[in-house]
């Protein structure tokens, strides 16, 4: 290769510094999304997996209670009964630091004696060796990590404030461990480790473990142990293996996880278009000094090394960067995701972004592979440009005109894949991914002819708007069709992926504040447990109901009451209530066997299941469900499947009456008050606080309170999702910027020529303006139905598969007009810089041939 | 045409980036590599401060069966049980079971958690078998809270977990031991062939010079034992002598003391010889050292320090901890013409833990009273470290 080469695209680099940093920016964006979407999904993942590690140790297996508690004699048992040594109790829970608002912190109550076996770190304890006086029985003394003790510059001896969710505690650090490894280290990140009085004490689950973790020999022996296990455990506790329940909580995230995946797939179309672009604008403007480098004796292969060399660099740096943008990005997004699994699934506290090789990975090949996957064929058009002839643009417009009905052939055909690909997935949603992702593809395929069939259409109204700029523009768009349809696919599969997420998650919502509203309607809402803490459900005392039912202005009163039974293999929420007869219409059901339910479900063996049970246990009206009471297993016939949006895995319904019966147990968890016209819950809500057997463990909420939190959470939820439409859009932005300069730098002696005949600079303006404007408007109408479809697939396909539910399609109007106005303005802004750079070149220097 | 050398180049650039990234992944993960652990030292929670503990300072009656029960207010407790068995054809095993209680602090705590207990409890078993050369030991802990451990005066009955040692019956006596751990298991009855011997000044044994450097100590010299060993699926019928030992104080080794010895010694003419000798860090013998020597008939003789002479005759280096310990002895009281050696049935019977002691089955044999005896013991060394002869 010769130096010539190399100086010369050193010397256009360095003359057009724009250029090179779009190119690269469009690299880095690219990258950027992919890499901290990847992160976030792989560090949310690890942090899940290291937060089961901080509970179970070296554990083989655990045994757990019902509703997360078991009693603690099952403990004395195993272990002075069975002689079962390699065994641990854990009580955990969740606590928040007043000092230091946002954070949650787990406690880990451990038996230090038995702890020793699953937890090496127990023995670094480096500062104080004799921790153990202080700790064990201490209900007030903890044990951090060094990097724990760091970040809330605690010293031993010094105090923690924590609040357990009723009051503020002081504890005390006892001990600091220190920990060499950084694995280790993480796993007590945000971990406050207490003798397992202290934590049975400040979680109020005195006479409660949370687990017993086990570690039980190989083979035989293990089989042993485990039928012996199983025969003492009392009534609904299980014992399963931690490998077991990894993937159970795993198979929660999963969902949630491949959701964001799937945005980042996206994203990643996006981001090759925009490659490509970037590239391509690169080689455009540099046609006649290539095609003079020809003529003075390059060969076609040097050329295209030159451009493949210059991809690879952009590529490089692109990547570099975007590996970093991404890290950055990551970070900001990793607290929404925590946030989301903690209001949604259980407590995890990720404050380290994980970069895992395979990631790095990943945005390397995605960067330079698509980088130089991009720039081949403008290389290939560079590396064929006869030596000393200037380029004829027509001619390649020509041969791009003909492939059109190949595209269109594979766009087509790829749309009937993507039929096919949701035909067969059934319940795999990788597949439904894969589906979605061939869809916008073949979309993007079919965005040439669709363009040209658009403007064929607006033609005559772009004429009567705007005269012979108007016309101009249109054609514009047309002719330069190579370069216009990559431009308007990208903001294209950008807006139709923010319409489709958008009315996803709208109507999402719709249904959820329409269930909430329609389920909540009682007046006022008593709860012996808070919703978001980990507290052990404690019960209302019969008292205390009796006195509030009394309480003037009290029309009706509800209870409830929660366990978790065994149906089969599978455990299920089972929930039983007594309402009063009026009020039963808070369910609304997808399907109901018969109309006068209600006398029946009183006291016959009748079930009413909420829809995500009847998808997860393929459960329909008319079928039984074996549930195990402790008399033994009883069937339940399913007489109504309702909507519900609250419980992913589903939960059955049936009467206290029948509850009291098999499980000979009338203790109730809440209550609902109905209160008669007129009554002011506030009054209401004083008079209950008043009573004397009201404690501290009461939650009063009123029905507007609870929907509020409800929609809160919800929408937390859905943060990053509308975060992540905003970044793709950006990305498109970019991509249409440099697409349109790419355009227009190259269309300068076009447009020279214009200016020479008369178009005035503001005529210009009009013509680049124009021309964006109508791709903006092509992308933003085109993307409404694609958009649309892909809403519908997240609706009735992915959210159906992941969680069971259903809800219906709500089109919020404000979508209708977004994503055309989206395209539109992305396009006009794009538009601003190309056309201030064409008006104020002087219809001379344009024209300008050396 | 230099297209090697350019290929060379963005082959090279390519891979100098994945070496970059793969640096930056690896830097990520750090390195996990173990870093040696430090024992919990649990060991030192039974040393330390006694302040706040009820005190031995002067004899007291002992109120039975109330006494075989703990002493919560005294810091530190123990049901020592050693003993020389032989299976019907001979073979010799030697065991010692004991159970500890250590107090936290002396103040109890209010919680509604059964866990806040801070009375914890160390158990120790152990199995000399003499004839593999072979010594088996085993060490638990758990707090005194929702039965895991505790201590009950009447029916007795003290336990942590599944190792136990209990009254049969309404009396004290028949007792049985049982404790199991990996593939051993030992189950005895005891009962004793002579009423129980206070130790030191009425049952009031000094430890040191400060006052409260003292314990109560009271002992059962010569149990009848027999019952099983089960050791690696074998079962072993076994029969022979145990002794018991019980003692509470809060006292603590005084500055100038390093450990002690302690032995016990059941001879083959009826006779039991206990002496423990307190060392000083300057190589001496603590004159507060005394002993017991118990009659046939079961009349206690009091033992002090002057009267027993000890004498080292071997040493034993502990090949795991590099401990040196004294491995065999002559042990004369002149004034009663008694002239034993000691000699260990097996030099490992170093109880390696948290708090590591050398405890082990010991033969006795020797001239009392100008006749020949031989007999059995038990010998407790503790305090040696690495620097120590």
């Amino acid at each position: 290769m010769k130096p010539i080469l190399w100086k010369s695209s050193f010397r256009y680099f360095l003359h057009h510094p724009w250029q090179l940093c779009l190119s690269i920016l469009g690299v880095a964006l690219g990258v950027g999304i992919v890499v901290s979407i990847d992160l976030t999904n792989e560090s949310a993942k690890r942090s899940f997996a290291l937060s089961v590690e901080s509970l179970t140790g070296r554990a083989t297996h655990q045994i757990t209670g019902i509703s997360g508690d078991l009693p603690e004699t099952v403990y004395t048992q195993l272990r002075v009964e069975e002689g079962m040594r390699n065994s641990a109790p854990l009580v955990e829970g969740t606590l928040s630091l007043p000092d230091y608002p946002g954070t949650s912190f787990r406690i880990l109550g451990i038996d230090p004696f038995a702890e020793r076996p699953f937890r090496g770190y127990l023995n670094s304890i480096q500062s104080n060796p004799r921790f153990l006086p202080n700790f064990v029985g201490n209900t007030r003394g903890i044990l951090i990590s060094s990097e724990t003790a760091a970040f809330l510059k605690l010293k031993e001896k010094e105090f923690l404030k924590v609040n357990n969710g009723e009051q503020i505690v002081r504890l005390q650090v006892v001990g600091i461990l220190e920990l060499a490894d950084s694995l280790q280290n993480r796993i007590l990140n945000n971990v406050l480790i207490a003798d397992i009085a202290a934590a049975q004490e400040i979680l109020g689950k005195a006479g409660f473990l949370s687990q017993i973790n086990l570690m039980l020999p190989q083979g035989p022996a293990r089989q042993k142990m485990l039928k012996r296990i199983e025969e003492i455990l009392p009534f609904g506790a299980k014992v399963q293996t931690t490998s077991d329940r990894i993937s159970s909580a795993d198979k929660l995230t999963r969902s949630f996880h491949l959701n964001l995946t799937a945005l980042s797939l996206l994203t990643l179309i996006v981001g090759v278009f925009l490659i490509y672009n970037t590239m391509t604008f690169s080689v455009v403007q540099r046609h006649s000094i290539l095609g003079r480098l020809r003529a003075l004796g390059m060969l076609r292969s040097e050329l295209f090394i030159l451009l493949l060399s210059e991809a690879f660099l952009v590529g490089s740096i692109g990547t570099l960067l975007g590996l970093g943008m991404g890290i950055l990005l990551a970070q900001g997004l990793i607290s929404l995701i925590t946030q989301t699994i903690n209001d949604l699934y259980y407590t995890v506290s990720v404050n380290q972004i994980d970069i895992p090789l395979l990631s790095v990975l990943k945005a390397v090949l995605l960067g330079i592979v698509s980088s130089l996957g991009a720039a081949l064929i403008p290389a290939r058009e560079a590396a064929c440009i006869e030596p000393g002839i200037v380029i004829r643009r027509s001619s390649r417009e020509e041969s791009y005109r003909h492939l059109l009905p190949w595209l269109s052939a594979v766009g087509m055909g790829l749309l009937g894949l993507t039929g096919f690909l949701l035909w067969i997935s059934s319940h795999d949603l990788i597949i439904v991914y894969i589906a979605v992702f061939v869809m916008v593809l073949g979309f993007a395929l079919l965005m040439p002819i669709i363009t040209v069939l658009l403007v064929n259409l607006a033609s005559p109204l772009m004429q009567f708007l705007f005269k012979s700029p108007g016309i101009l523009a249109a054609r514009g768009v047309k002719t330069e069709l190579s370069r216009t349809s990559v431009a308007i696919a990208a903001l294209m599969v950008a807006i139709a992926t923010s319409v489709g997420v958008g009315i996803m998650v709208e109507s999402f919502r719709h249904a959820v504040v329409h269930w909430l509203t329609s389920s909540l309607q009682a007046d006022i809402y008593l709860t012996s447990t808070v919703l978001t803490s980990q507290r052990t459900p404690t019960f209302l005392a019969p008292d205390f109901i009796e006195k509030a039912s009394g309480l003037p202005g009290v029309k009706y009163v509800g209870t409830l009451r929660q366990t978790n039974v065994r149906t089969g293999e599978e455990s299920m929420r089972l929930t039983a209530f007594n309402l009063p007869l009026p009020e039963q219409q808070i369910f609304r059901f997808k399907s109901v066997r018969e109309e006068r339910i209600w006398e029946k479900f009183q006291n016959e063996d009748i079930t009413l299941i909420s829809e995500p049970l009847s998808y997860r246990l393929n459960l329909d009206v008319g079928d039984s469900v074996p549930i195990q009471t402790p008399l033994g297993p009883r069937l339940f016939l399913v007489l109504g499947i309702f909507y519900d949006y609250g419980r992913e895995k589903g939960y059955a319904s049936i009467s206290q009456n029948n509850y009291e019966k098999y499980w000979q147990d009338d203790r109730i968890h809440s209550i609902a008050l109905y209160l008669e016209p007129g009554t002011p819950k506030q009054a209401l809500i004083s008079a209950l606080k008043k009573l004397p057997e009201h404690s501290k463990d009461l939650l009063i909420r009123s029905n507007e309170h609870l929907i509020e939190y409800s929609i809160q959470v919800f929408d937390r939820t859905f943060a990053i999702t509308r975060i992540l439409r905003l970044l793709v859009v950006g990305v498109a932005f970019i991509g249409v910027l440099s697409a349109l300069m790419a355009l227009e730098l190259e269309k300068q002696r076009e447009l020279g020529v214009l200016r020479v005949v008369g178009l005035t600079p503001l005529q210009l303006w009009g013509v680049v303006m124009g021309q964006c404007g109508l791709m903006g408007v092509v992308s933003g109408i085109t993307a409404f139905p694609i958009g649309y479809l892909l809403s519908q697939i997240l609706i009735h396909v992915i959210n159906k598969r992941s969680f069971g539910w259903t809800f219906q399609t709500i089109i919020p109007p404000e979508i209708w007009w977004q994503g055309f106005f989206l395209g539109l303005i992305a396009a006009l802004f794009a538009g601003i810089y190309p056309a201030y750079k064409m008006a104020r070149i002087a219809p001379a220097d344009a024209l300008r041939e050396e | 045409m230099k297209q090697t050398s350019l290929l060379k180049g963005i082959l090279l650039t390519s891979l100098l980036a994945l070496f970059v990234a793969a640096v930056f992944a690896l830097f990520h993960d750090e390195d996990r590599s173990k870093k040696p652990r430090r024992s919990l030292s649990v060991s030192e929670t039974l040393s330390g401060d006694s302040k706040g503990f009820a005190q031995a300072l002067v004899p007291r009656p002992f109120k039975f069966p109330d006494d075989h029960g703990a002493h919560p207010e005294f810091r530190n407790e123990w049901w020592y049980f050693t003993g020389n068995l032989k299976t019907p054809e001979g073979r010799h095993f030697g065991y010692q079971f004991t159970l500890f209680r250590t107090s936290l602090s002396n103040q109890t705590i209010s919680s509604p958690s059964q866990w806040a207990s801070r009375q914890i409890y160390m158990g120790h078993l152990a199995v000399t078998d003499s004839q593999a050369k072979k010594y088996f030991h085993f060490e638990r802990f758990s707090r005194a809270a929702i039965d895991l451990a505790g201590a009950r005066a009447h029916p007795f009955h003290v336990w942590l977990e599944n190792w136990f040692v209990s009254s049969r019956g309404n009396s004290f006596f028949p007792l049985t031991i049982q404790a199991s751990e990996g593939d051993l298991s030992l189950l005895l009855n005891l009962t004793s062939e002579k009423q129980k011997v206070l130790q030191g000044i009425q049952g009031l044994s000094k430890k040191g010079h400060q006052p409260g450097n003292a314990s109560y100590y009271y002992s059962f010299t010569r149990l009848k034992s027999e019952g099983q060993l089960f050791l690696d699926g074998i079962k072993y019928e076994l029969e022979g002598l145990s002794w018991m030992d019980r003692e509470w104080s809060s006292s603590v080794l005084e500055a100038q003391q390093s450990g002690w010895d302690w032995f016990a010694v059941q001879l083959s003419n009826g006779w039991e010889l206990m002496y423990y000798q307190l060392r000083l860090k300057n190589g001496k013998t603590d004159s507060t050292s005394s002993g017991v020597l118990v009659s046939p008939k079961g009349q206690s003789f009091r033992l002090e320090h002057h009267q027993v002479a000890l004498k080292i005759l071997d040493t034993w280096t502990s090949s795991s901890t590099g401990i040196r310990y004294p491995s065999q002895w002559e042990l004369k009281v002149p004034d009663r013409q008694i002239s034993l050696t000691l000699t260990p049935r097996l030099a490992e019977q170093e109880f390696e833990s948290s708090f590591t002691y050398w405890e082990g089955a010991v033969q006795v044999q020797g001239l009392f009273q100008n006749k020949a005896v031989r007999g059995e013991a038990y010998v407790e060394l503790t305090g040696y470290t690495k620097a120590d002869p």
